[in-house]
């Protein structure tokens, strides 16, 4: 039997304010356990929650990058369920009047098609605390250093009908949240969650199915993983004319399979009520205006400024664009040295490898703005060798240094000097008669040959377009 | 020690001449309390800190400083209010070891002022009653005669003044829980508009009603003390951001004349006791008598506001008091099957039965299913109150009731009756539900000898007409003190 | 309005809170006495009263900035089990 897949996410990021949503303490990751705690986020008696503004504020920023309408009042409410993780056995989050209402994201499909992803709202909550389990004490520990971390929730329509598509979204997401800096967005750290609702129903029929949700999704893989076993398993249940049940089930990415968690769970009747410490509140148009005003630019926009106003291609202002800490030192680099095309090829063709090289999904580029700039410089206009370049570059990713003071301490710069060039060449002739014969005879390659030698005697440092001139002319000869 | 009789307005007098130090009025307060130890009245004694707090007040006064009225005077809070240093255990089994690490802000404004905090006084558990009978710890004694109930929420803090163990207590009230007990103790008690007093470190029971206040012996006591504890507070979000007024220096007019007192009659057609009713109708006679006008005015809908109040803080008070799970704070159970099981066991242990009774309202009123025939109907019903007040405060300045249908009944009357007992709360459950202030003074005394109470209602931040109306009441009606 | 045992047990759940056979009799009698109470309000016309919300006048938020925090003994100081800084809760099955 063939089945439409119908896939909706809840995608949950946390905010990089400086402080929690509710209080004052520091919003930062990791540190001693419970020290970033005050009466407000482990729910003391008579503590009382006051919102961040900043959140507030990226909350409408992520709405308007997405389209979305800014509600004029937003209203916190109270979820209730009990947890160790959630110091007042309710997370303060947003039900019926959401900061954002709809939007979209437009992605692209595996057939190259262009496809809107609807939203249904974006809205501001707290994050929990985290629970780590002692089995040398048969007991659960809790920090509580993350509870009251500015979370927002963006709830997308159930569009999407594959496990590529939910990628593209979920990376279409991540890029925005990224680009206008509300979020790092590093999902193996736990600042960028997924939680996949996913049903299935006959091809054509209007009826949705039943559907399950798999929580807590934290890389890319597992949601792929995730959403092509869950298909796989529903429409087994649903050949064997058995019925899927709603559920929560775990994704067990190590084992590659989901699991069906405590019906309990899913019984849980959360009591939404408005949080009357917090009372509904109106968001001001002029507060919308502010945040508008300040939008940094999204990709797109960037990709147009580097092809139109940079002269890059459409595929390398792509690359470029597709992570904003690229884009970040790129254009640090050409403030310094305006060649923007010379940089993004070195960028492209020898800084992405080294970046890959260290395997980490967050982007590190150890060198200074500046220093990389003035490299590129001395490359380009001739000052030092390609060979050179690639050399210093090499080593100051290691362990970074000046590396102008490095081509002045070393005496690195390009020989391009013709005379000495020519005497050295002169030298090569005589020390390798059959190869100028090779040469005379057509061999191609032996031109190869002495430029390699002349390179070797100079360390590199012979301006190598000369040399290659040269020793066309001498061989000539 | 008759010193201790005194108000905070004369004793302040003394205190500035030197007649009397802090150190000699915090020992006579101290003595006094030993002596009064069978009444309940407080958890927590605080000698030490008390004595230290006087004698820096005394020096600070020897060096010519110039100091508040409050200052060097002896005072109590309930012991739902957050004070470093003590326990706050909301007189419940829960909280019988919990030292809260920060201060209310209303504590630190009266150490600001220099007041000396010398106990915590017990309550109804978590602040769910109207008759002091549920505390964890005893049931409280009205000093006025101990067979009776002090009246609740905040009958220790009532009948701390009323004991004259101290000058001025604060308690808190969400549906009378300060009134009631003053008007059963004799006392002036307050309850401000919601938001001028910060709820910020007072444990909360309904966060839309809680409000903050004192209770005095006096109401120029009672505005003494309402300018150290009002004022906007950062912590609070439902804080007012009202102008600050000198209440005791602005608000005694000695006049009511041309004063617009509203009357309703949906207050009285609710009142069976004989002696309330009279005492009510003296007080309406002596206002008429005196320049002011009686106006007649309609609050159809107050009779729902106690089914309104039984609604909505019982739902917030549900999620309130979900936090107590004894992982954090609090005692918890040692034996437990499981995760689910040390919630159930520890809270079962910890709650006394009213608390549980109005978990399981609060839970049920806020279900899938019922929320918007109960939450949601109880929300527009006091929308429904509150215009109808905004509407009676066209006509008229201030609005008045008794305070209770009845005196202080016997400790035992009333407990196995749950809404028997929250009728008590008719005449001041609707003041909560429409963010209002109100204050109540001593009146009359009922045939059983305990004191009988006239509320006076107003609209928001009319604080000051309601300290006018009432000095002028008990300086030239009937003042309790003097009888 | 009654409250019968299978509501009592879905509230006590819901609560965390347990209730013997005696317990259980007396509370589903009281809840159903104040439940029929409230109920009373089903009778009132609200048809007037057009949005429940009432919009907060004064509304400052907090400017985003680090305030210090309590110390951790603090944090922890009332807590019943306690080790290296963390608080202990029974066991959590996944």
């Amino acid at each position: 039997m063939e089945y439409d897949v119908v896939i909706g996410l809840e995608v949950h990021s946390e905010l990089k304010t400086k402080s929690k949503v509710f209080c004052g303490c520091k919003n930062e990751f990791g540190g001693e356990p419970n020290s970033h705690c005050c009466p407000v986020c482990i729910g003391l008696p008579g503590a009382l929650p006051i919102p961040n503004k900043e959140a507030v504020k990226m909350t409408i920023k992520a709405g308007l990058a997405v389209g979305s309408e800014i509600n004029d009042i937003a209203i916190f409410e109270r979820k209730n369920y009990f947890y160790p993780d959630l110091a007042k056995a309710y997370q303060i989050s947003q039900a019926v009047r959401p900061i954002c209402v709809g939007g979209g994201v437009e992605i692209e499909t595996e057939q190259g098609q262009k496809k809107f992803i609807r939203l249904n709202r974006i809205h501001l909550e707290e994050d929990a605390g985290k629970l780590i389990h002692n089995s040398k004490i048969g007991a659960t520990m809790v920090d509580y250093n993350r509870g009251g971390v500015p979370l927002i929730e963006i709830v997308s329509e159930p569009d999407m009908s594959s496990a590529e598509e939910a990628v593209a979204y979920l990376s279409k997401l991540r890029n925005i949240l990224q680009y206008i800096e509300v979020s790092d967005c590093k999902m193996e750290q736990g600042s960028l969650r997924c939680d996949v609702n996913i049903s299935l129903k006959p091809k054509g029929s209007n009826e949705l199915g039943v559907r399950a949700e798999m929580k807590n999704l934290n890389s890319f893989r597992s949601v792929s993983r995730a959403i092509e076993y869950e298909i796989k398993r529903q429409s087994r249940l649903l050949d064997e004319g058995e019925e899927v049940v709603q559920e929560t089930r775990r994704w067990d990415d190590a084992r590659n399979r989901s699991f069906s968690m405590r019906r309990k769970e899913d019984a849980q009747d959360y009591r939404y009520f408005p949080d009357p410490d917090l009372l509904p509140f109106k968001i001001e148009r002029s507060l919308v205006d502010e945040v508008k005003k300040s939008m940094p630019k999204l990709r797109e926009e960037k990709i147009q400024i580097y092809v139109n106003e940079m002269g890059l291609s459409e595929y390398d202002a792509q690359v470029l664009t597709n992570d904003l800490n690229l884009v970040k030192y790129f254009d640090k680099v050409i403030s310094y040295f305006n060649k923007p095309k010379f940089v993004c090829n070195f960028i492209l063709s020898t800084l992405l490898k080294k970046v890959k090289e260290n395997e980490s999904t967050d982007l590190i580029i150890p060198i200074d703005a500046e220093n990389f700039a003035n490299l590129l410089s001395m490359y380009e206009s001739g000052e030092i060798s390609q060979a050179i370049c690639r050399e210093l570059f090499d080593e100051i990713w290691e362990n970074e240094q000046d590396c102008k003071k490095l081509v002045e301490e070393r005496g690195l710069r390009q020989n391009n000097n013709e005379d000495e060039i020519k005497v050295m060449i002169e030298s090569l002739i005589n020390e390798f008669p059959q190869s100028v014969a090779d040469y005379k005879a057509g061999n191609a390659k032996a031109l190869s040959f002495f430029v390699g030698q002349l390179m070797k005697r100079t360390q590199g440092k012979a301006n190598a377009q000369i040399a290659s001139k040269l020793i066309k002319e001498m061989l000539n000869d | 020690m008759e010193i201790l009789n005194e108000t905070i307005e004369n004793i302040s007098g003394l205190l500035k001449n030197k007649e009397i130090s802090s150190v000699e009025l915090v020992n006579a307060s101290l003595k006094r309390i030993d002596e009064t130890q069978n009444l309940n009245i407080l958890h927590e004694v605080c000698r030490e800190s008390a004595v230290e707090k006087a004698k820096e007040v005394d020096e600070l006064r020897a060096k010519g400083a110039e100091l508040s009225p409050l200052a060097g005077v002896p005072v109590v809070i309930k012991d739902n209010i957050s004070m470093v240093g003590t326990y706050t255990t909301c007189s419940s089994k829960f909280l019988e070891n919990y030292k809260s690490p920060y201060n209310a802000t209303v504590v630190d404004k009266l150490q600001n002022a220099g007041a000396i905090i010398v106990g915590k006084a017990n309550m109804d558990e978590f602040a769910m009653g109207s008759s002091s009978e549920t505390c964890a710890f005893g049931v409280v004694h009205n000093p006025r005669n101990p067979e009776y109930v002090p009246g609740g929420s905040s009958g220790g803090s009532a009948s701390t003044v009323a004991g004259n163990q101290c000058f001025a207590s604060l308690g808190t009230d969400t549906g009378g829980s300060i009134r009631q007990p003053s008007s059963f103790c004799g006392v002036v008690g307050l309850k401000p508009t919601y938001g001028l007093v910060s709820r910020y470190g007072v444990v909360a029971f309904a966060s839309s009603l809680d409000q903050v206040g004192p209770i005095t012996k006096s109401v120029k006591d009672s505005a003494l003390m309402l300018d150290v504890i009002s004022g906007y507070d950062a912590n609070e979000f439902t804080s007012a951001k009202h102008e600050p007024e000198n209440y005791y220096e602005n608000s005694f007019k000695n006049s009511i004349k041309g004063l617009k007192i509203g009357f309703a009659k949906e207050f009285v057609e609710l009142l069976k006791n004989q002696e309330v009713l009279n005492s009510f109708m003296n007080a309406i006679d002596f206002f008429k008598a005196n320049g002011a006008e009686i106006v007649d005015i309609k609050l159809p809908h107050i009779k729902d506001a106690l089914a309104v109040y039984y609604v909505l803080s019982s739902a917030e008070a549900a999620s309130n008091l979900a936090r107590f799970d004894g992982i954090k704070y609090g005692v918890p159970t040692d034996e437990f099957k499981d995760l689910v099981d040390f919630y159930v066991q520890s809270r079962t242990k910890g709650f006394g039965k009213e608390v549980k009774r109005r978990i399981m309202l609060g839970n049920f009123v806020l279900s899938s299913g019922y929320f918007d025939a109960y939450y949601n109907k109880a929300k527009a019903v006091q929308n429904l109150i509150i215009n109808e007040f905004s509407d009676a405060f066209k006509n008229c300045d201030v609005i008045i009731s008794p305070t209770t249908p009845s005196p202080a009944f016997k400790i035992g009357e009333k407990v196995s009756n749950p809404l028997e007992m929250y009728l008590n709360d008719i005449y001041t459950v609707p003041v909560n539900i429409a963010t209002l202030p109100a204050i109540s003074l001593p009146c009359g005394v009922a045939s059983n000898g305990l004191p009988l109470g006239l509320q006076i209602i107003g609209n928001r931040f009319s604080e000051s007409k309601l300290f006018n109306l009432g000095d002028y009441f008990e300086k030239n009606c009937f003042n309790l003190r003097e009888v | 309005m009654e409250i019968t045992e299978n509501e009592i047990k879905r509230l006590a759940s819901l609560s965390r809170l347990q209730f013997n056979d005696d317990e259980m009799q007396k509370i589903a009698e009281d809840m159903s006495s104040i439940v029929s109470y409230v109920n009373e309000l089903q009778k009132i016309d609200t048809t007037s009263i057009q949005d429940n919300t009432t919009i907060r006048e004064f509304c400052e938020l907090r400017d985003d900035e680090v305030k210090e925090s309590l110390p951790n003994e603090a944090i922890i100081g009332n807590a019943p089990k306690k080790i290296n800084g963390y608080f202990i809760a029974p066991t959590v099955v996944e």
